[in-house]
């Protein structure tokens, strides 16, 4: 008899619904179980209930610009193909065949019009259709083959250039799911009609920390910067990291979604307008593309970091693509994959706006590397301070304990944060810093979505 | 004409043996010396694909540094706040199948080694391996002492299961 794991396999710290109740009533008090970063229960809850539900960041339309091309994406652990098929629309697929499960691409990306089982002979097209077998009319006159398609995305929309899909045939559209972070989106990427594309796939690598981890502190983490981060201000490669949250704002909006501003014009003075772009990249820029609220928000708060909800965050940060060399501007979204408690792989595209010259990609591509990536000399430290929630999770002691992390910080009676009433933009604006509305805000939508089985 | 000799081929065999001696023991600095003004060190980034060609998508990297960023991590490492590498990894890298493949002329040979590494963070239970190849180009002086020009490290996965390459390859 099967039965629901849910109920069959206590993880680390209890049952999946009395650790959902315990947060519920945590979170009220600005705090977090441990539990949820490292319990197997909660994991698999969600990938059922947030990745399989959510619409989740595939990749860039630029990645697979032929008829025919094709990458090979996650959507929460799932593996999925994300094709363009002949008359260039973008499907997404999930990747095995439907006669006896093998993996139908086992490379990053390519190009093919269809995708032929190596087991059997099974062959799809890049569409999805069930189109062929080995002695078919021998083996499968009966067999009705609409009912054998590769599995698809019922919905797939891109915005930005940026592809997602969603595997809920109930979901809202994309724009809708969005909501408030799509006008940030366009103040990050829509400054010119060229957009944006990635320098290259994603760098890739395996951080034993927990997704939610990345997410939460992409979507509004200022505080850990002077420490996480210490180092590259010691090196001289950064400024401003000891004033950085006096001059921050947490964006916080519905769904999950969040944004940190910061006035780069009181931190580093007029040249710190439109996050410090240099002049022969702002002169490229239409601020007329986007409204007057949001050309305000990215000439005096642009925010350098941000999350949607689940697993997908940007930063825009400038440094030097080597010491000595002017700073350049770099944009890089990311997306923190789980796969398996306390564990994700982060991966991480470096942007260019599709104007730069040569030479301007190549400075931004290489100072992004520099700070962020599996190398970088920020983003190396973050991969191993990140390494112990998981950790405190499976700690007896800290179950014990009935352990819970805090995030109480700005709220009322804690600090000096303030919701600001005067805001007219989307969501709230909590400022300044330091404080972590966006965190708990984070916290607040998981535990919603954690709680509606939607069966 | 080629200039590959024993001697040569001594030489480089004795560079590449006391680098990683220097490397593993956290001889940074006297490492820093055997590097070419005019380094470059670079990994680039590799994804899955038919064709081996087509598995360096060009311009991608996941590092590329000249002798200004080389340094400049040297001096991160030596601050306290270096928390990816705090303490230093302990790393025992084993260098071989050294092939000189070719004389690119003035003194400079190009140079394919395999290099496994490894490593251990902190009082980490999980051990961590990074295994790669790496193609150098190797300037090789008048008394056999050797300069490194070019470092390119290739490494065998696509996802890097080390948490971060904060440790010289």
């Amino acid at each position: 008899m099967i039965t629901d794991t849910a109920h069959t396999r206590p993880g680390t710290g209890g049952r999946l619904d009395d650790i959902l109740a315990r947060t519920r009533s945590e979170l009220e008090k600005g705090l977090v179980p441990v539990n949820i970063f490292a319990n197997a229960d909660i994991f698999d809850a969600e990938m059922e209930r947030i990745f399989a539900k959510s619409w989740v960041f595939l990749g860039f339309e630029s990645e697979i610009p032929e008829k025919g091309d094709f990458m090979q994406r996650r959507i929460g652990r799932d593996s999925v193909i994300v094709t363009r098929d002949g008359k260039g629309e973008i499907h997404v697929l999930a990747n095995f065949c439907r006669h006896r499960g093998t993996k139908l691409c086992q490379t990053d990306v390519g190009n093919q019009s269809h995708f032929r089982c190596p087991y059997h002979g099974w062959v799809f097209k890049n569409n999805g259709e069930w189109i062929g077998a080995p002695d078919k009319s021998k083996a499968y006159r009966g067999l009705d083959t609409r009912d054998w398609n590769l599995f698809k995305a019922p919905h797939v929309e891109s915005f930005l250039g940026m592809i997602f899909a969603s595997l809920d045939a109930d979901a809202p559209t994309l724009m809708d799911y969005l909501g408030g972070a799509a006008w940030f989106m366009r103040g990050l990427m829509d400054l010119h009609p060229g957009g944006m594309s990635p320098m290259g796939p994603p760098d890739r690598y395996k951080v034993r920390g927990d997704w939610k981890t990345g997410s939460e502190n992409f979507g509004g983490d200022g505080y850990h910067v002077g420490v996480a981060h210490g180092s590259v201000q010691t090196i001289q490669l950064a400024q401003g990291f000891d004033v950085l949250n006096n001059y921050s704002t947490h964006y916080v909006i519905p769904g999950g979604h969040s944004f940190l501003g910061h006035d780069f014009d009181s931190m580093f003075g007029p040249d710190g307008h439109v996050w410090y772009y240099p002049p022969d990249i702002q002169r490229h820029f239409d601020l007329n593309r986007i409204d007057p609220l949001l050309q305000d928000v990215v000439k005096k708060n642009p925010p350098i970091v941000g999350t949607i909800f689940p697993n997908l965050s940007f930063l825009r940060f400038f440094g030097p693509p080597s010491p000595g060399k002017p700073p350049a501007v770099y944009t890089s979204w990311r997306q923190w994959q789980p796969s398996g408690p306390g564990e994700m792989e982060l991966w991480s595209w470096q942007l260019k706006w599709n104007f730069m010259d040569e030479q301007q990609a190549a400075d931004s591509y290489a100072a992004g590397q520099f700070g962020f990536s599996s190398a970088g000399i920020f983003e190396q430290d973050d991969t191993v301070v990140w390494e112990g929630a998981p950790e405190a999770a499976r700690s007896v002691w800290a179950r014990k304990e009935k352990a819970s992390f805090n995030m109480q910080m700005g709220m009322e009676g804690m600090g000096q944060q303030v919701l600001d009433t005067s805001w007219e933009g989307p969501g709230e604006a909590w400022r300044p810093g330091p404080g972590e509305p966006s965190q708990r805000a984070f916290y607040r939508h998981w535990l919603r979505q954690m709680e509606e089985t939607g069966e | 004409m080629s200039n590959i000799n024993a001697d040569v081929e001594f030489a480089i065999r004795q560079f590449l043996g006391r680098e990683a001696m220097l490397l593993d023991n956290g001889r940074l600095e006297e490492w820093v010396g055997l590097l070419d003004e005019a380094i470059l060190y670079e990994i680039p980034l590799r994804i899955s694909a038919r064709k081996r060609e087509d598995e360096f998508p060009r311009g991608a990297f996941r590092m590329h540094e000249d002798m200004a960023m080389i340094r400049k991590r040297l001096e991160r490492m030596g601050t306290a706040e270096n928390w990816a590498e705090d303490p230093a990894s302990r790393t025992v890298r084993t260098v071989g199948s050294i092939f000189v493949e070719a004389d690119e002329g003035d003194g400079v040979f190009r140079v394919h080694s395999a290099l496994s590494l490894y490593r251990q963070r902190a009082i980490d239970r999980a051990y961590e391996w990074i295994p790669a190849r790496r193609i150098d180009l190797i300037r090789v002086i008048d008394d056999g002492e050797c300069r490194l020009v070019r470092r390119t490290v290739i490494l065998a996965e696509t996802i890097l299961q080390t948490p971060n390459l904060a440790v010289f390859l």
